[in-house]
């Protein structure tokens, strides 16, 4: 039966699906363009992205470990098993590993895959349950978390979509 | 928050809140910077983000008429472009008359009214139904979903120009 759950779900798989095309093509120079010095490039804003859902997904809302530490992506890519994105200097934008796209979206697949398990989980009741965000350092709801999941990740797939519009124009 | 729908409110309420935030203190010559000759401005973000939650939602799901038109707000903003903006060329972008970005957040804000009483009275089950247009065939569902998406998506754009302009710290 159709529930409101449905459009939640079609927006997961919207802004993620858009990702993996609008990615697709790129250059490792393209990927790592940044239009300004302190602009963030597509590497990183794809990567940010799928922390981003691991983190709420996995950690915040269903209390267990991310993916990026229990499955060891961070060091598949080399990284530090604390890095996130958030709050991060431009210089670190800059000095950005030039990991592999592949790689990410391997990872975010396992980490949008949980979303939607937790999203199917879920029921009406667990809305207005709080769960602690470590990170932020609050109690948020999920009722809020969800709508913000959408919006945070809308947000930087637009700006995936600017960026590669500035690099290849507006049919490129 | 006791149900799913109230999720989507949340993330509508906290794009367009965003979205005010973003624009504050922006002069006009930065409302209307290109990034590159192809990009868009962030004036013409706002007015097709309004647009866009206008058609979907007051046009398409409550099949009624938009608040653009209702509300005559072609001629209180002197925009003559038809449509939404949706496929704009880089000219028509750029052409965009010079609008007083307070009226714009009012439509706006009468289009979020409006929408908010449309999905008020939505129920689970309107999610399934059929919305056709030029052969292409889709479900409330699918289109608020695609709101929250495409919505934000213009957000963050306009937060990266805002950013690219300003830097970080703008």
């Amino acid at each position: 039966m159709a529930t409101f759950r449905d459009p939640i779900k079609s927006a997961l798989n919207e802004y993620y699906g858009k990702l993996k095309q609008t990615v697709g093509g790129l250059t490792p120079e393209e990927l790592l363009w940044q239009p300004a010095p302190e602009s963030n490039h597509i590497l990183w804003t794809a990567w940010h992205m799928a922390r981003v859902s691991d983190r709420w997904a996995n950690s915040t809302v269903l209390g267990g470990q991310e993916l990026w530490i229990r499955d060891g992506w961070a060091k598949k890519l080399g990284m530090p098993e604390d890095r996130y994105g958030r709050g991060e200097t431009a210089d670190q934008a800059k000095k950005f590993p030039a990991i592999s796209i592949a790689l990410v979206l391997e990872y975010y697949d396992a980490a949008h895959a949980a979303m939607l398990a937790m999203i199917d989980a879920l029921e009406r009741s667990d809305m207005d349950r709080e769960v602690y965000s470590e990170y932020r350092g609050e109690s948020l709801n999920i009722g809020w978390i969800l709508g913000h999941i959408l919006t945070e990740e809308s947000q930087h797939l637009g700006q995936v979509a600017y960026i590669r519009g500035m690099q290849r124009g507006i049919d490129g | 928050m006791n149900s799913f729908k109230d999720s989507i409110k949340s993330g509508m309420t906290e794009y367009l809140d965003e979205l005010k935030q973003k624009l504050e203190g922006l002069t006009e010559a930065e409302l209307r910077w290109q990034a590159s000759l192809d990009s868009n401005t962030i004036v013409w973000l706002v007015w097709h983000m309004a647009r866009v939650e206008d058609n979907w939602i007051n046009g398409v799901i409550a099949s009624g008429e938009t608040v653009w038109d209702s509300g005559d707000w072609a001629a209180k903003t002197d925009i003559t472009i038809e449509g939404n903006g949706y496929s704009n060329t880089p000219d028509e972008v750029r052409s965009l008359p010079e609008v007083d970005i307070a009226d714009l957040f009012d439509y706006y804000d009468a289009v979020r009214s409006a929408a908010f009483s449309v999905i008020d009275n939505l129920k689970d089950t309107d999610m399934s139904n059929e919305f056709s247009r030029g052969g292409r065939s889709t479900t409330f569902g699918w289109i608020l979903g695609h709101v929250v998406v495409e919505e934000s998506q213009h957000l963050g754009q306009v937060a990266f120009i805002r950013g690219i302009i300003r830097g970080l710290n703008g």
